[in-house]
């Protein structure tokens, strides 16, 4: 993802923003990273360039629960133990 | 779902369409004289295939292995399903959605997204396989036979799609197709007509109106 894409992206479901961006790897694009709604608290992962922005019904739970096990250094406090829909607690 | 199932087939899509390219060929012919201009996304981008010829910047899909087919294509893309578009109101020029509308679930719902994220007086293109067609007919045969991915499609006529659209606050200003040629018997590549009649392939414009 490129970084210039968060100036027009919005949470899909209350459709807040600017979303928060974290970057966790980045080459020419950011590889992968976290943007976070923080009005609904809502997180979602950039995994291989790409911005991962399903409703919840239509999230791989199992997948998301590792991504956040994956970067848990580097995501903040919240979201690991409050983000939507899934979290570590 | 019918996403799942594009999915799992993501690499023969493009595969149907290398062996079909006096097909494909058409149907970019016709999105190419649309001359969409400015900043465009399509919705349902798949594998990107006619993001060369419609000249959008980005595309959305929620099927993860179609998408990154399209990525690898230099096309920014965002795993997203169109119900729940993640752009902000008014960002973009146009909106194209190929071969999309008959897979979708709640289509109102996602033609109100399409809506909200397009400027004032912004394009929105479906381009729609109709159902009352010779190919059209092929396409429901296939499906009521239990077609991979046929069997989870609503085809509509252009009359149908037209009065969606019209009814979701657009109005439709030109339809244009191509496709004349029956199935079976595709020789050569055509150049776009205007209008409908009896076209397997047309493309519906319209303008956000209100």
């Amino acid at each position: 993802m490129k970084r210039k894409l968060l100036d027009i992206l919005a949470c899909p479901i209350c459709k807040n923003y600017p979303l928060e961006l974290i970057v966790f790897e980045e080459k020419e694009e950011i590889e992968e990273g976290l943007l976070i709604c923080n009005k609904c608290n809502r997180w979602y992962p950039i995994m291989e360039s790409i911005p991962h922005m399903l409703p919840d019904d239509l999230r791989d739970k199992e997948e998301d629960l590792s991504f956040l096990r994956k970067w848990k250094e580097k995501i903040p406090e919240n979201i690991l133990r409050e983000g939507k829909p899934f979290n570590l607690s | 779902m019918s996403w799942k199932a594009f999915d799992t087939y993501a690499k023969e899509y493009d595969a149907w369409y290398k062996e079909n390219k006096e097909i494909l060929e058409s149907e970019c012919k016709l999105i190419k004289s649309l001359d969409l201009k400015g900043f465009g996304i399509d919705i349902g981008v798949g594998t990107g295939i006619f993001a060369p010829f419609s000249n959008v910047s980005i595309g959305i899909d929620p099927a993860i292995n179609m998408l990154k087919i399209a990525k690898s294509k230099g096309i920014e893309v965002i795993r997203a399903s169109g119900e729940f578009v993640p752009f902000r109101e008014k960002v973009f020029d146009f909106a194209i959605m190929i071969a999309t509308l008959c897979f979708l679930e709640r289509p109102r719902e996602v033609l109100k997204e399409i809506h909200r994220i397009l400027k004032d007086n912004g394009i929105f293109v479906a381009c729609i396989l109709p159902r009352n067609s010779k190919w059209g007919k092929l396409y429901e045969k296939k499906k009521l036979e239990g077609h991979r991915l046929y069997k989870f499609a609503h085809f509509y006529t252009v009359e149908e799609a037209c009065s969606l659209i019209n009814e979701m606050g657009f109005k439709v200003v030109m339809i244009r197709s191509t496709l004349r040629q029956p199935p079976g018997a595709f020789l050569h590549v055509e150049e776009p007509e205007d209008g409908f009649k009896d076209h397997g392939f047309s493309c519906i414009k319209a303008i956000k109106s209100k």
